[in-house]
């Protein structure tokens, strides 16, 4: 007797692999070919969600009537003989700055509040859906994105899927933990100063913040005009490079969005590296990484047989740069709230952004300044390199509410120091991919860290191509969460 | 919804001043600055402007060539 697969089977068993999710490319293909329904898919996922969730506070809103809509359209659309896209019935979620059409963008805070309901969806979320994605829910983070722990005051702190005990890292904290727990196969997040790269370090999955400029903004909310951009969590390189493809393109409601035609990256994702001028990043990113850290990269650097190692002996002044900038500009935004409503700010986040509006113009003009000296002292670098190396994060991920970490022989506060990695980088707008590395059995420790792949500004394509062929040769991949 | 003790920014051992930023200096900058900061909030934000002002200080040595402008926009 032949047995058919129920479109719940596939789903089933598409959700179930090794403990993880099929990956983007797996579940739209199914759904395209009509061996899996999007519906019976989604279903699966969120009871899947509604199981890990309360406990992980991944998602501050879920859209099951939305949802359930959009994947019976998939599912009709296929029906009718018609192509839903390339993301066919791929589930994703956003973080809570983006806008959900109908929705109040709270950004991880209660004073947007009273902010109007959006009218519609962000232009990232537009484009996925377009394409036959189905949007699930809104998820977690710090609030107004100043933040690297997703310990948010009003809304809880989201948990690391790998040890519930652990920060999923932040801003981009619930988009990069849904996807480690299985609970989506993509998100999309923000990176103002790390909040992609370092979220997708502590949850052991792949991340990408494209250059500045190149992923347009329009309808989500700022947080540091000169620093935003937008980027996305996936479990592999190749689900990134077809996700990514999918997001660009120029919009006009972003000024600094580029004019450029978008460039597809998965085409050429699996094209030899030979030849690609490969380094690690040493000096700052060496001294202040743990062992872990230093190990992750030495790994990733033996498997691409890269050799040398440069230096950028501007990032810890680029840091500070960073440093200035994000404080000064935030309240520069949140300017008039501090002024009436500084009591609904969390108490982390308000003493911050108060500090930065009582800074002297002189600092923050002298940040910008820097700014441009070190974009020229990087730019050298790339003369001679296309890729450099460095860990995503000081350390794996802290214990949640822990005060200090361990870095450079010294015990430093956890909050401010997590991103000493990621901010000099985006305070050039470089593209940075980040791969998961786990420890090695016996090595002492359990939880990944991430490895930055650079590249020079609107090499997207070399960074993932990069992290595609570390991931091909067994270094970096995720693993099954605990939970 | 889980919840955790939420730790201030800086954990109280680090708050001590470098650059000498005071609660005074805070109410007195806030006043020039339109904003009123309640008294409860003056010993964080002395904190966390005198580490601001740290790393300000930071970028102000050696001086930057004259011609290396601010970009308002910072486009790669």
């Amino acid at each position: 007797m032949i047995v058919l697969d129920t479109p719940r089977m596939v789903a089933e068993r598409l959700i179930e692999r090794a403990g993880m999710l099929a990956g983007v490319r797996t579940i739209a293909e199914a759904v395209r070919q009509g061996r899996c329904s999007a519906v019976a898919l989604l279903e699966a996922r969120i009871e899947r969600i509604e199981q890990r969730n309360p406990l992980l506070n991944c998602f501050t809103a879920i859209f099951h009537e939305r949802a359930r809509a959009a994947a019976a359209a998939v599912d009709a659309a296929v029906a009718a003989g018609h192509d839903p896209g390339p993301l066919a019935g791929v589930p994703f979620g956003v973080k809570d700055n983006y806008d959900v059409a109908g929705r109040v963008t709270l950004a991880g805070s209660i004073v947007n509040r009273s902010r109007p309901p959006a009218t519609a969806d962000a232009v990232l979320a537009q484009r996925l859906i377009r394409a036959g994605a189905v949007l699930v829910g809104s998820q977690n983070m710090d609030e107004f994105a100043y933040g690297f722990t997703t310990e948010n005051a009003h809304y809880g702190p989201t948990r690391n899927p790998h040890d519930p005990r652990r920060s999923a890292g932040g801003s981009s904290g619930g988009s990069a933990a849904a996807v480690a727990a299985g609970l989506v196969d993509c998100s999309l997040g923000t990176d103002t100063n790390g909040s992609i790269r370092v979220p997708a370090s502590f949850c052991g999955i792949f991340g990408l913040k494209p250059s500045y400029g190149r992923l347009p903004r329009s309808g989500t909310f700022p947080f540091v005009h000169d620093l935003d951009h937008l980027g996305l969590f996936a479990n592999s390189a190749a689900d990134l490079a077809q996700v990514y493809d999918v997001l660009q393109g120029y919009d006009t409601g972003d000024a600094a969005c580029a004019d450029l035609p978008p460039q597809p990256t998965l085409p050429g994702l699996e094209s030899s590296i030979a030849g690609l001028r490969i380094a690690r990043l040493g000096g700052w990113f060496e001294t202040m990484a743990d062992v872990q850290g230093r190990a992750a990269v030495t790994t990733v650097g033996e498997v691409l047989g890269a050799t040398d190692t440069v230096e950028l002996p501007g990032a810890a002044k680029a840091r500070a740069a960073a440093f200035v900038l994000t404080a000064a500009s935030g309240a520069n935004l949140h300017f008039e709230a501090l002024k009436s409503r500084a009591d609904d700010f969390d108490p982390a986040t308000r003493d911050r952004l108060l500090a930065g509006a009582l800074l002297p113009a002189n600092a923050v003009l002298q940040a910008q300044r820097y700014r441009a000296a070190f974009h020229a002292e990087a730019m050298g670098i790339f003369r001679d390199h296309d890729i450099l190396l460095a860990p995503a994060t000081p350390c794996s991920a802290p214990l949640l509410g822990q005060p200090t970490i361990h870095v450079d022989g010294a015990d430093v506060p956890t909050r401010p120091n997590i991103g000493v990695l990621t901010q000099p980088l985006s305070l050039i707008g470089l593209p940075v991919a980040t791969v998961p590395i786990f420890p090695r059995e016996n090595s002492g420790e359990t939880m990944p860290i991430g490895v930055q792949i650079i590249a020079a500004p609107w090499c997207e394509d070399l960074a993932l191509r990069v992290a595609a062929a570390i991931e091909a040769r067994g270094a970096a991949g995720p693993r099954p969460a605990l939970i | 919804m889980p919840r955790v003790t939420i730790l201030a920014f800086w954990p109280s051992k680090w708050r001590r001043s470098v650059a000498g930023i005071v609660a005074s200096d805070v109410e007195h900058l806030a006043r020039m600055a339109g904003l009123s900061i309640d008294a409860a909030y003056l010993d964080g934000v002395a904190h966390n402007l005198d580490v601001l002002l740290q790393r300000a200080a930071s970028l102000m040595e050696p001086p930057l060539a004259a011609e290396i402008e601010p970009a308002p926009v910072f486009r790669p």
